[in-house]
């Protein structure tokens, strides 16, 4: 286990995500000036100070140990330690032992998925904001057609043809609309003043305008005609893209168009040097006769192979269930970069104060991302991103000063302590409405007594009256499903800060299209188990082709907390093209049987 | 190159073919020198390699595709290396009769150059959104520079750098029985070893290779051979010779550096996990060869200084023009690593499985001390590439070489 703990950290962290890490560095220190080196003429910058005295008395691995992404992930980890409580410390300690590495080290591997997260997050949405924003979509013709396209009770009435401004949604944008319509889509682009956009010309560059639709991906100026762009006048910074399909839309049919667009810069840091994308956006719609109303027509688009499904997780009890026996079951999809998959273990924890549980994670961390306790609490989560997380924190307090600081306590922290001091979905819930959490977190709950719950987390960092925390139960169907964005959080963190306007994820996380697209599947195929779900139907549902990211997926577990048993697959990628191993924990380590 | 798979250490080697063993100056499995007698072998080889045998016996690239992920970006692409490695080897050997049954040899291998070309091709992988395009190869190599890792270029090494010497004897222990001699047949018993005057491959290189018997996958550290040679004495005038040997080969464990990153961290930090060093135990060899000897011309044969001036001497030495063919089936076991992690020694011993292969070869060796010139001048070829192996390199061998009989006393 020593081996393959430091193969995790030298293979996913020190080769690949801290070298990966430090080339947003620069994007970072264009906006939070402690982290600008001497090459940008700080020289005396909290970073380059910090780095120099690094490299003064470090004697090896100091390209990792003196990066900036080491920094981060030190300091974060530093201040999530307060957070931890000693006995997961202790553990820690015990791992870096036995592992032959410094106790920071085991510190930053149990720490730094909260903390890239966040990080990730916080860059993201630095790009986002810089690249052409998606500002209106209009579909021509539909203010006339005598149709209630938004399902507003209306029709024709002003506005009824357009979104503007331009709001991502888990649905479809318009319903029933003629199928001889132009889809207008209107792009802004803006310089912020600040980040390392600054100095080159502002504007949206119609050269990399591209519109998929059919599985055909239209360009401009090739595809001129169905695709024709028009500046508008006195207005550099924004272009109109219509999009009308040869022969037009289909009739009766769900259509979705994806937008991409760059603008003119060039970006030369990280390389290649490239135009700044923007998100694909995905559009949705309707065409006359289909006859659903725009909220019943999910926002699904088409598997383009253009990205992967990010995580998913579902429970059901009660009559949702084949045999009455509940279930939680979970797919993590994010990070495998050809190595995770190879460190994954199956931890049983027997703790000397609480309750033995399993959990399922990574050589080196005291967590998992799935585990079941013996008193028959299960419990999974995927990440949701969000700029609700400390480090924006740090940055509406402390402005261009601020740190890249995580604080709370980590997820696979909180999950161990609820599987080892909690029995029920309601005491689990009940304590995670007063844990601080670090970043956007859905977290499924399911008990032996069939209770499920929903959690979906933030760290609330504008102190909003309601918590970080949203806690739902099952629907009449009796099952639960999420992804990786929210559904019930869906306004995270909505403010404005300098230049920066912060909006909800559905505006920015590359996560979100896919998520809902997942979801929609996610929901499609449960309809079709419902009443005979059990472990070999969570199986399948699991192994579901468009639910399976072929790239990233990590683990896949079904946990039965009635029977005390895990069915779990990892250790190749994708996890679910492996076999569903069974784990007993009652036979492990005692227990009663579920209720 | 195999390193940039996470999944190999050690450098590109040859299979070279047993080249550098000490052999008699004539092509059968049992010959030996005359007692008294030195035998100065002189040759050039050079190889060449650019596939490999897979697990199922096809003939794949030399270095496995290497997948490349981005950190949460998926698949970034594939690198196809489409490596091609030449090596050149100049071999002394000197070897003496010291009795008429009884040779010993000496060979050192010098090598003049290795020389190996990545020829690194590109598919691309996942759709990157930040880019609004796949990595294109250009755009793959500019990001991992931007992670500190070069693109391997071409790599040129071992100018002048000798390999394992070899230190040889053979037995033709079948003259001490009688019924062997009736029947025409010929046996004989080799050992060798070698001492560890190579080099090993620079571990900070992405592409290289050493001059170890283990680099050069040519021949064990020690092996014993066990040869029978039939001729043909009253039904064919000795123009055809029929050979048979079987062999075991072993490959002494060996410590090497493990790669600490310094010139490539994305693809060969392993030092921080693996540990400093690592034992290497190669897989040994066991096989057999079996070859026919003709004589298209005998030539004539003249007396001079080197028969004495003996017409009768002179008609026994070798005839102008032999030529050799030789079929050699070896089957090579397991490799086995170990460091101080197990994962890492799983992931090269699966790059170094057990295999076999098939090597042909052809020689044509002129001897002109009928003539009463002390020459004897050979070519030959050596292909691993014609038969298909298993798990082992295709590489080829040409050889030219002179060979220079003297007696002094």
């Amino acid at each position: 286990m020593a081996g393959r703990i430091r193969s995790l950290y030298t293979t996913l962290l020190s080769s690949s995500l801290m070298p990966y890490l430090n080339r947003e560095r620069a994007d970072v220190a264009s906006v939070l000036t402690r982290y600008a080196s001497a090459e940008e003429g700080h020289p005396d910058s909290y970073f380059q100070q910090w780095r120099d005295a690094c490299l003064a008395s470090c004697t090896q691995s100091c390209a990792e140990k003196c990066g900036f992404s080491y920094l981060m992930m030190l300091e974060s980890a530093v201040n999530l330690r307060s957070s931890i409580p000693q006995a997961y410390l202790d553990e820690m300690q015990g791992i870096a032992d036995g592992a032959d590495l410094p106790f920071e080290k085991i510190l930053i591997l149990n720490t730094f998925y909260d903390t890239m997260l966040a990080f990730r997050a916080i860059t993201y949405y630095i790009r986002e904001s810089q690249a052409p924003m998606l500002t209106g979509v209009r579909f021509a013709g539909a203010g006339t057609d005598g149709r209630d396209n938004d399902g507003d009770g209306q029709t024709d009435e002003d506005g009824e043809d357009a979104v503007a401004p331009f709001e991502p949604m888990p649905h479809a944008t318009l319903a029933e609309v003629p199928t001889a319509t132009r889809v207008v889509f209107d792009l802004h682009d803006i310089k912020l003043s600040i980040g390392v956009d600054k100095g080159d010309s502002p504007g949206v560059d119609p050269d990399t305008v591209r519109v998929r639709h059919d599985g055909i991906q239209y360009a401009y100026p090739a595809d001129r005609g169905v695709i024709e762009v028009e500046p508008l006048e006195g207005d550099p910074l924004s272009l109109t893209v219509t999009f009308a399909p040869p022969g037009g839309f289909a009739p009766a049919t769900v259509t979705s168009l994806v937008l991409q667009a760059g603008d003119f810069n060039r970006i030369v840091n990280p390389p290649p040097v490239h135009a700044r994308f923007m998100r694909d956006e995905r559009v949705t719609f309707s065409t006359e006769g289909y006859g659903k109303r725009r909220e019943d027509i999910p926002n699904e688009g088409t598997s383009d192979g253009t990205s992967q499904p990010p995580s998913i997780a579902f429970a059901a009890a009660g009559a949702a269930t084949g045999g009455g026996e509940p279930l939680l079951a979970q797919h993590y999809a994010l990070l495998d970069s050809n190595t995770t998959h190879k460190h994954t273990v199956a931890f049983v924890h027997v703790p000397d104060d609480g309750t033995p549980h399993v959990v399922f994670g990574y050589a080196g961390l005291v967590w998992g991302f799935s585990g079941l306790s013996a008193n028959g609490l299960a419990l999974a989560f995927t990440h949701s991103d969000t700029l609700d997380n400390p480090m924006v924190g740090c940055f509406m307090r402390d402005l261009f000063d601020a740190r890249l600081l995580m604080d709370g306590v980590p997820i696979g922290i909180v999950g161990r302590d609820l599987l080892a001091h909690q029995d029920t979905v309601t005491q689990a819930a009940d304590v995670m409405r007063r844990v601080r959490f670090t970043f956007g977190y859905n977290v499924l709950l399911a008990d032996a007594g069939g209770g499920l719950v929903s959690v979906e987390t933030d760290a609330n960092v504008h102190d909003d009256p309601a918590g970080g925390v949203r806690v739902r139960g099952p629907d009449p169907t009796g099952d639960l499903h999420g992804a990786s964005h929210y559904v019930d959080n869906i306004e995270d963190l909505r403010t404005k800060l300098l230049v920066f306007d912060i909006k909800p994820q559905r505006f920015w996380t590359s996560f979100y299209y896919r998520s809902v697209r997942a979801l929609s599947i996610l929901s499609r195929r449960l309809a079709d188990v419902r009443g005979h779900l059990d472990a070999e139907a969570a199986i399948d549902v699991l192994r579901t082709p468009d639910l399976v990211d072929t790239r990233d997926s990590m683990m896949a577990t079904v946990l039965m907390p009635a029977s005390r048993k895990v069915r779990y697959a990892m250790g190749q990628v994708p996890a679910t093209s492996g076999e569903f191993l069974e784990l007993d924990l009652r036979a492990l380590v005692g227990g009663e049987a579920g209720e | 190159m195999r390193r940039a798979t996470g999944a190999a250490a050690l450098p590109l080697t040859l299979a070279l073919g047993a080249l550098l063993v000490p052999r008699p100056a004539s092509a059968g499995f049992a010959e030996t020198l005359p007692e008294g007698t030195f035998l100065l072998d002189v040759s050039y080889a050079y190889s060449w390699l650019r596939n490999a045998w897979d697990d199922h016996g096809g003939l794949g690239p030399l270095v496995a595709a290497i997948d490349r992920y981005e950190p949460g970006g998926g698949k970034q692409g594939t690198l196809i290396p489409g490596a091609f490695v030449q090596y050149h080897i100049t071999i002394f050997q000197l070897q003496y009769g010291i009795l008429d049954n009884l040779s010993v040899g000496i060979g050192i291998p010098l090598v003049a150059r290795t020389s190996i070309s990545p020829d690194l091709k590109w598919i691309p992988g996942d759709y990157q959104p930040q880019l609004g395009r796949p990595y294109g190869e250009d755009d793959f190599w500019q990001w991992a520079a931007s992670m500190g890792q070069p693109r391997p270029g071409e790599w040129v090494g071992n100018e002048g750098v000798p390999g394992d010497v070899v230190l040889g004897l053979r037995l033709r222990w079948s003259d001490w029985i009688e019924a062997f001699r009736e029947a025409g047949v010929a046996a004989s018993l080799s050992v060798y070893g070698a001492l560890p005057t190579g080099v090993h491959a620079d571990p900070e290189e992405v592409v290289s290779a050493g001059t170890t018997m283990w680099d050069l996958q040519a021949q064990g550290d020690l092996g014993v051979h066990l040869g029978f040679d039939k001729t043909f004495h009253e039904e064919l005038d000795d123009r055809l010779t029929l050979g048979l040997d079987v062999f075991y080969e072993w490959f002494a464990p060996h410590r090497y550096d493990t790669p600490t990153g310094t010139k490539n961290p994305l693809l060969l930090s392993y030092q921080p996990y693996a540990g400093t060093s690592y034992m290497l135990d190669p897989g040994d060899l066991v096989g057999f060869s079996v070859q026919v000897d003709g004589v298209p011309v005998r030539g004539p044969s003249e007396a001079s200084f080197i028969s004495g001036w003996n017409p009768l001497v002179a008609e026994s030495f070798p005839p102008l023009l032999t030529l050799s063919l030789r079929y050699t089936f070896s089957w090579i076991g397991q490799t086995r690593f170990d460091s101080m992690s197990d994962l890492w020694d799983f992931q090269q011993e699966d790059h170094w499985r057990p295999g076999y292969r098939n090597a042909l070869s052809a020689t044509v060796l002129f001897s002109f001390l009928r003539l009463g010139a002390p020459l004897q001048v050979y070519a030959s070829y050596r292909t691993l590439s014609l038969i298909p192996g298993r798990n082992t390199r295709a590489a080829d061998v040409l050889t030219a070489g002179i060979r220079i009989p003297a007696k002094f006393w």
